[in-house]
């Protein structure tokens, strides 16, 4: 059955209507081949112009639309909610840009307009009288998601994740859930215990009945996609089996005593420990790095339970799971390598984390204020804030809690040393929001001295046995030295390694992320998320909220709200190259059983670089398969244009599409000339239709995507160059001149000079003359 | 530490001999330095943020020794824009009752000229 177009032309009130001849237009239009009715009406997008169209279409009028009215940029729900209710599908709607890239752009040039509104309309019209319909895709999955790291982020999102009904499988490398809060002595801003948030959180988690803990786990090996991830996971034995009762039995007789940290004297640790404060899960657990095995067995003969098994073998699992949040935290950065603060060099040279055990009750000195190594009274405590952060040899970042941190251990002292002289050197006091009142209580009600210096060193005097911290104070302009019997190095934060996803894209502080600011949570391969420390340094309440952002976005694409329609494949013209697989930036496309390239739903992402580069055009997304680019480039008017060179231009929808738009409604005329065509991404511009606007007799083509850097998708930009690049040889042998096609690059922002470059462009076709081709 | 060293080391003993009111205005500064772009002193060896700071670092005879001290003219405005709300005004004169008792005391010439006359 022949298609039946409606083509409508809509006034805008005006904006349209004054510069072009409608009536003339839609005339014009209704003799088209293919188009069953043309009418123009005063405002298409009013109730009343919505229902002319949906009216045609019930009454089988027409079964496919043209809107000749502002840009797809904009009223982008009202004709999608339009065709969802006059039942057609939202492939068969076509948008035609007569005001952003039209009227408002050449309104001095009305007969230009002109014939561009008719270009337009004719490549819209030629575009849809192929076009198939396409049905969104659902697939049913099993809905379960692997959450790596069961510090606070993970905790979480994996809690909210199974609330929601999704069976989570939860993996801690540690013997012991809770990350690093778990090992503060309290938290800001509240100062309450870490114990009582993380309780709470574990309960809620437990009572979902919907999450598998695997502690001493760490993840091997991730194969596939979104919605169908296979992943190899490795168990540590425990050698503690559930049978324990947490008596700690076994604590009193193992003779090898295990040191908290490098500046830390060993206190109540063993080799078998047991969970602390918070003790999830409740059995001990040996730490087989330092435990002599069963040449000693102590435990095993003292445990009143018979729950201690030094036979137990390391297990290995896989599971299936539709999506993973990575929340693997972070881990204090080696203070030892700061050489002038002499780290585990010098006594009573600590770091921050070292403080949190010093500080806590069950810590080596049992909560007090004394030198951990000679129990010396601490009379003056030194903070020295971004100990190797913000710096090109160390970290060249800030982690961002470290100052709060610090103001919150000054607490710490005073609550249990009233009269110390308490000494901070820092470079900026960075305390967002609430927290400047943590640093205005330091000063004011804490009496601490901040001295605004990086330290050059801490040294030891033998004779006094205290150590020396020497700092230019900026402020003031003078050396000083402050004598002090622990000095405490505020080191910043390094994100913790999970070696099976090494290859995921890092930022430069070498933190996982997405897309930032656009997609923040949700990494280069779909399905993928990141949360907590894992994606930067954060506090506890933002990684919470990264969780529950992580947890957000996880539920969408498991859910299938998926809001792209991935590309087709037609199987009798593909030859399985397989570039599709390979260039896919999500992975989203994968060879099936039959050896054909198929496209999970789940993962795409609808960038369509798939389609940019397959050599037979057979995988593409809808509007833009052979037949209807064809149609497309065939209805091009290639002589209309008043001795103009007529020029295809591939915008990128992301960028440059609104770009030019701008330019327009700005009145930053261009030549009428420019024919504007929307792709999801430069990357999505197939080689070949370059190739056939060029034959057809177009003078030129232009591509134009984001900064290669900005790239929505990654790589489109420079798959877009690369592709053109070796377009060109082939252009030369067939005597077009390879200047023809170009590739140009723009930012949302940038109409001016993206207006500017087009001009370059054109007037550098002029000096080649017309197109060979041209009849 | 060498003696030789020029870095002065800081300790907060001198500034028992303050009042609590005093103190706690150098403990509560935040060095932003507005005060003193606002005063109109015009002897400038020191300025009121550089009082406070080098009260914060325990010099308390740099201070007490200064003829910023006594150039103060009691305007006020270093008290009306300080965002912290410090009474800086009242911390500077304070402190010249102090200073005048200073062996080294730079109590200024014109104004003793002034007095004995
Ligand atoms: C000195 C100091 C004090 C702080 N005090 C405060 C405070 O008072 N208030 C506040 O809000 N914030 C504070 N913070 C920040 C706080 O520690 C973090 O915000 C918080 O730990 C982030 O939680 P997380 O779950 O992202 O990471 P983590 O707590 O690091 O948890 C990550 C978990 O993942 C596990 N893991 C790591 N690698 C793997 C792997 N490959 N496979 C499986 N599991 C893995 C780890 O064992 C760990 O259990 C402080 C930070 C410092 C440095
Ligand atoms: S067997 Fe290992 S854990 Fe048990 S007491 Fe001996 S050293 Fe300690
Ligand atoms: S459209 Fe993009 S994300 Fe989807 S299969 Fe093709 S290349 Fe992959
Ligand atoms: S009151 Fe004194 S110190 Fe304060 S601004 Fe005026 S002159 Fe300066
Ligand atoms: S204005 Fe206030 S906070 Fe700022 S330097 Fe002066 S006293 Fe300190």
């Amino acid at each position: 059955m022949p298609p039946k177009i409606g083509v409508y032309l809509c006034h805008c009130y005006g904006e349209i209507g004054k510069i072009l001849d409608l009536e003339k237009l839609s005339q014009q239009a209704g003799k088209w081949r293919g188009v069953a009715a043309s009418i123009h009406y005063p405002a298409l997008c009013s109730a009343d112009g919505l229902e002319i169209i949906a009216e045609d279409v019930r009454q089988g009028r027409v079964d496919r639309v043209v809107v000749g009215a502002c840009s797809p940029a904009v009223h982008r729900d009202t004709f999608l909610r339009l065709a969802r209710q006059a039942g057609l599908n939202e492939h068969f709607l076509e948008r035609c840009n007569l005001r952003e890239q039209c009227t408002r752009a050449h309104r001095d040039q009305p007969a230009l307009a002109m014939a561009k509104a008719r270009n337009l309309l004719k490549m819209a019209v030629g575009r849809l009288s192929p076009a198939e319909s396409f049905e969104p895709v659902s697939s049913s999955t099993s809905r379960s998601v692997l959450v790596v790291g069961g510090g606070i982020a993970g905790l979480t999102a994996a809690e909210n994740l199974a609330r929601a009904g999704v069976n989570v499988t939860l993996v801690e490398k540690s013997p012991f859930l809770g990350g690093k809060v778990a090992r503060l002595h309290r938290y800001y801003p509240r100062f309450c215990s870490p114990r009582c948030g993380l309780e709470v959180l574990m309960a809620r988690l437990l009572a979902t009945g919907r999450v598998t803990v695997h502690t001493l786990t760490e993840v091997t090996g991730v194969r596939g996609t979104a919605g169908n991830f296979m992943v190899e996971l490795l168990k540590q034995p425990r050698y503690v089996k559930d049978a324990c009762t947490g008596c700690g039995a076994c604590l009193e007789v193992c003779p090898v005593e295990v040191a908290p940290s490098a500046a830390l004297p060993p206190g109540r640790q063993r080799a078998i420990e047991g969970p602390g404060l918070f003790p999830y899960p409740l059995n001990y657990a040996v730490n087989r790095v330092f435990c002599r095995g069963k040449s000693c067995s102590r435990c095993v003969e003292v445990c009143p339970a018979g729950a201690i098994d030094l036979d137990q073998e390391e297990d290995r699992l896989s599971i299936g799971v539709d999506a993973i949040i990575l929340a693997a935290g972070w881990e204090p950065y080696d203070a030892g390598r700061i050489n002038n603060y002499g780290y585990g060099r010098l006594p009573g040279v600590i770091t921050s984390m070292d403080l949190e055990v010093l500080a806590r009750p069950d810590g080596p000195t049992g909560g007090q204020l004394i030198r951990p190594h000679d129990k010396k009274p601490v009379r003056r405590v030194a903070f020295i804030q971004c100990a190797g952060s913000r710096d090109k040899q160390h970290l060249a970042y800030c982690s961002s809690v470290c100052c709060a941190a610090t103001l919150k251990q000054i607490d710490y002292v005073r609550a249990v040393a009233p009269e110390a002289g308490i000494f901070v050197f820092y470079m900026d006091i960075r305390t967002p929001g609430n927290l400047e009142e943590l640093y205005r209580r330091t000063r004011e009600e804490h009496g601490a001295v901040f001295i605004r210096g990086n330290p050059y060193a801490v040294e030891w005097d033998p004779g006094a046995e205290e150590l020396v911290v020497t700092a230019d104070d900026t402020l003031s302009g003078s050396r000083v030295a402050v004598r002090a019997e622990l000095v405490v190095l505020a080191t910043g934060m390094v994100p913790c390694a999970v070696p099976a996803f090494e290859r995921l894209e890092k930022d430069t502080t070498g933190f996982i992320t997405g897309h930032l600011p656009c997609s923040p949570m949700e990494v280069r391969r779909a399905g993928i998320y990141v949360a907590g420390c894992a994606q930067e340094p954060m506090d506890v309440s933002t990684s919470v909220k990264s969780a529950l952002a992580a947890a957000a976005e996880c539920l969408a694409t498991i859910q299938n709200q998926s809001v792209v329609v991935p590309p087709v494949v037609e199987r009798h013209k593909c030859d399985r190259c397989g570039r599709c697989v390979e260039e896919c930036p999500y992975g989203a496309c994968s060879f099936d059983t039959g050896g054909y390239p198929a496209v999970n739903p789940l993962a795409c992402r609808g960038c369509g670089i798939c389609q940019g580069g397959c050599p037979l055009r057979c995988i593409y997304l809808p509007g833009f398969s052979s037949r209807e680019m064809a149609g497309l480039i065939e209805a091009v008017d290639t002589g209309s244009m008043d001795e103009q060179p007529c020029v295809l231009a591939f915008l990128c929808a992301n960028d440059a599409y609104p770009a030019l738009d701008l330019a327009g409604t700005r009145g930053t005329s261009y030549g009428a000339n420019i024919l504007a065509v929307r792709v999801p991404c430069a990357g999505a511009v197939n080689a070949g239709w370059i190739n056939d606007a060029l034959l057809s007799g177009i003078d030129g083509v232009l591509v134009v995507g984001c900064r290669t850097t900005e790239c929505h998708y990654g790589r489109g930009t420079s798959l877009a160059e690369s592709r053109v690049n070796n377009l060109r040889e082939t252009l030369q042998r067939m005597l077009v001149e390879p200047e023809r096609v170009q590739v140009l690059t723009a930012g949302i922002e940038d109409g001016q000079s993206l207006v500017a470059a087009i001009k370059r462009f054109v007037k550098q076709l002029q000096e080649l003359g017309p197109n060979p081709f041209k009849e | 530490m060498h003696e030789d060293r020029p870095f002065r080391e800081i300790t907060l003993q001198d500034l028992e001999r303050l009042d609590p009111v005093t103190i706690r205005t150098a403990r509560s500064c935040a060095n932003c330095g507005r005060c003193g772009g606002a005063c109109l002193a015009r002897i400038r060896d020191l300025s009121p943020a550089r009082v406070l700071r080098l009260l914060q670092l325990g010099r308390l005879d740099e201070v007490l020794t200064s003829r910023f001290l006594w150039a103060c003219i009691g305007c006020r405005r270093c008290s009306r824009c300080c965002p912290q709300e410090l009474d800086v005004a009242t911390a500077v004169v304070r402190l010249r009752r102090l200073a005048a008792r200073h062996p080294r005391a730079t109590f200024p010439e014109h104004l003793l000229r002034l007095l004995c006359s």
